[in-house]
C-alpha cells in the first residue's frame, strides 16, 4: 500500500512539473521556429519584408490581413543594435519582442515622427547616447530578439504608402 | 530483475501522459480569454506581466499580440446565442464602432490563418464599413456569397472565428476592455 501511494505521488508531482514545463516552453518554442525561418530568409539584424498576408501565409497564426509587416531577428550578442523607422503617414507602429514573444518595447508612432531605438544587452547607453542623442535605449532582456513594424494598408489593392512607409525601417549594428 | 525498469517506465508513461494531457485542456482546449458578449478579450496578451497560461496561449492563437495600450484584442468563436461559428451559417455582425484610431474584424480558419475566397476578402475595417453618424455598423460574416459587406468564412462546415482588433484604443476602452460595448453576432436565415 504504501509504495503504491509513494508511486501515485511520484506520477503526479512529475505529471505537475511536466504540464508546467510544457506551458513555459509553449512560447520559446513557437518563437524559435519563427527565428529560424527569419535567419533562413533574409538573415539577422536585416529586415524582413513579406507580402501583405494571404491564406498562403503561415508564417505566423492569425496575421492580420490589413497590416504590411517588417520584421527584424535581432541579435544583441555582438553588440547593441540600432532599429529606425519613419516618418510615415497613416497607422504604424514599431513593437519589440523578447524570446518567450513578451512585448518589451511598443511604440504608436506618430505620423511626422522619426523612430530610433538602440537594443543592447550591456550597459552601454552611456557610450552610445553621445553618437545616437535621439535614441532611445532598452535592455534586451536575451541575446535574440524580434522587431515587428506595422504599417496600415487601408486598401488592399492600393498598398503602395504602406509600403513606402515599411522602406524606412533600418535595424543595424552599432559596432 | 526487470519489474522495477517496467515499473519505472510506465510511472514516466503515464506522468507523460497526464502532464501533457493537462497542457492539452488547459492551453489548446480551453477558450482563450476572459468572457465579453459573444466574444473573449485576449487579456494580458504581450503584457511581460502575463501569466504562463496567458502566454501560451497567445504564443498559439495570436503571436506577437500588443500590449494593451497599443492594441486590444478581441475573439470570436460563437454567436450571441453561445452556438459554433460555422462556416455555413451566415451572420450578422453589428454594434458601435470602437473608440480608437483603428479597428478592424478579421475571419480565420479553425487553424488561425486566412481564409481562402475569390474575391480576396479577409476583414472589414473602420475605413471600409459603413457606419452611421451614431456609430452604429453591420457586416454579415459567412453563408453562401451575397453583395455588399459579405466577409467570406470558407466552404462547408468548418469552424470558423472572428477577430475584432483594437489599435490606439480611447482612454476608457485601454482602461477597462471589459467594458466596450461589443458587436453581437446573430445567425440569419436557416441557421437562426
Amino acid at each position: 500500500m504504501t509504495i503504491w501511494l509513494r508511486r501515485t505521488g511520484i506520477v503526479i508531482a512529475l505529471a505537475g512539473a511536466i504540464h508546467l514545463a510544457t506551458v513555459w516552453a509553449i512560447p520559446w518554442l513557437i518563437v524559435g521556429v519563427f527565428a529560424q525561418r527569419i535567419a533562413g530568409s533574409t538573415g539577422i539584424n536585416t529586415v524582413y519584408t513579406p507580402p501583405l498576408p494571404s491564406p498562403r501565409d503561415h508564417l505566423v497564426v492569425a496575421p492580420s490581413p490589413d497590416l504590411l509587416y517588417a520584421i527584424c531577428l535581432l541579435d544583441t550578442a555582438a553588440g547593441t543594435v540600432r532599429i529606425t523607422a519613419g516618418p510615415a503617414a497613416g497607422y504604424w507602429s514599431l513593437a519589440l519582442y523578447d524570446r518567450n514573444a513578451d512585448n518589451i518595447f511598443r511604440t504608436g508612432a506618430a505620423a511626422d515622427a522619426k523612430v530610433e531605438l538602440l537594443l543592447g544587452r550591456a550597459a552601454s547607453a552611456g557610450t552610445l547616447a553621445a553618437r545616437f542623442p535621439a535614441a532611445t535605449y532598452i535592455q534586451a532582456p536575451h541575446e535574440t530578439a524580434i522587431l515587428l513594424g506595422r504599417f496600415l494598408v487601408a486598401d488592399r489593392a492600393r498598398p503602395e504608402a504602406a509600403i513606402a512607409a515599411r522602406a524606412t525601417v533600418r535595424c543595424e549594428k552599432t559596432e | 530483475m526487470i519489474r522495477r525498469p517496467l515499473t519505472d517506465a510506465a510511472m514516466l508513461a503515464l506522468a507523460l501522459l497526464l502532464g501533457l494531457g493537462a497542457t492539452w485542456l488547459t492551453v489548446i482546449r480551453s477558450d482563450p480569454g476572459t468572457p465579453s458578449g459573444a466574444w473573449r478579450l485576449l487579456a494580458g496578451a504581450g503584457s511581460t506581466e502575463a501569466g504562463l497560461y496567458t502566454k501560451a496561449r497567445v504564443a498559439l492563437f495570436g503571436l506577437f499580440a500588443l500590449e494593451r495600450s497599443e492594441a486590444i484584442y478581441f475573439t470570436a468563436l460563437q454567436d450571441t446565442a453561445g452556438h459554433r461559428l460555422r462556416a455555413r451559417c451566415a451572420y450578422e455582425i453589428s454594434g458601435i464602432a470602437p473608440a480608437a484610431r483603428w479597428w478592424s474584424i478579421t475571419a480565420y480558419g479553425a487553424d488561425q490563418f486566412l481564409i481562402a475566397n475569390p474575391s480576396e476578402r479577409y476583414s472589414y475595417n473602420m475605413g471600409n464599413l459603413d457606419i452611421a453618424a451614431d456609430g452604429r455598423f453591420s457586416l454579415v460574416a459567412g453563408g453562401p456569397a451575397r453583395p455588399g459587406t459579405w466577409l467570406p468564412a470558407g466552404d462547408g462546415d468548418g469552424a470558423f472565428n472572428l477577430m475584432l482588433r483594437v489599435y490606439q484604443p480611447g482612454a476608457a476602452i485601454a482602461a477597462d476592455p471589459a467594458r466596450m460595448p461589443m458587436p453581437a453576432i446573430r445567425p440569419l436565415g436557416a441557421c437562426a
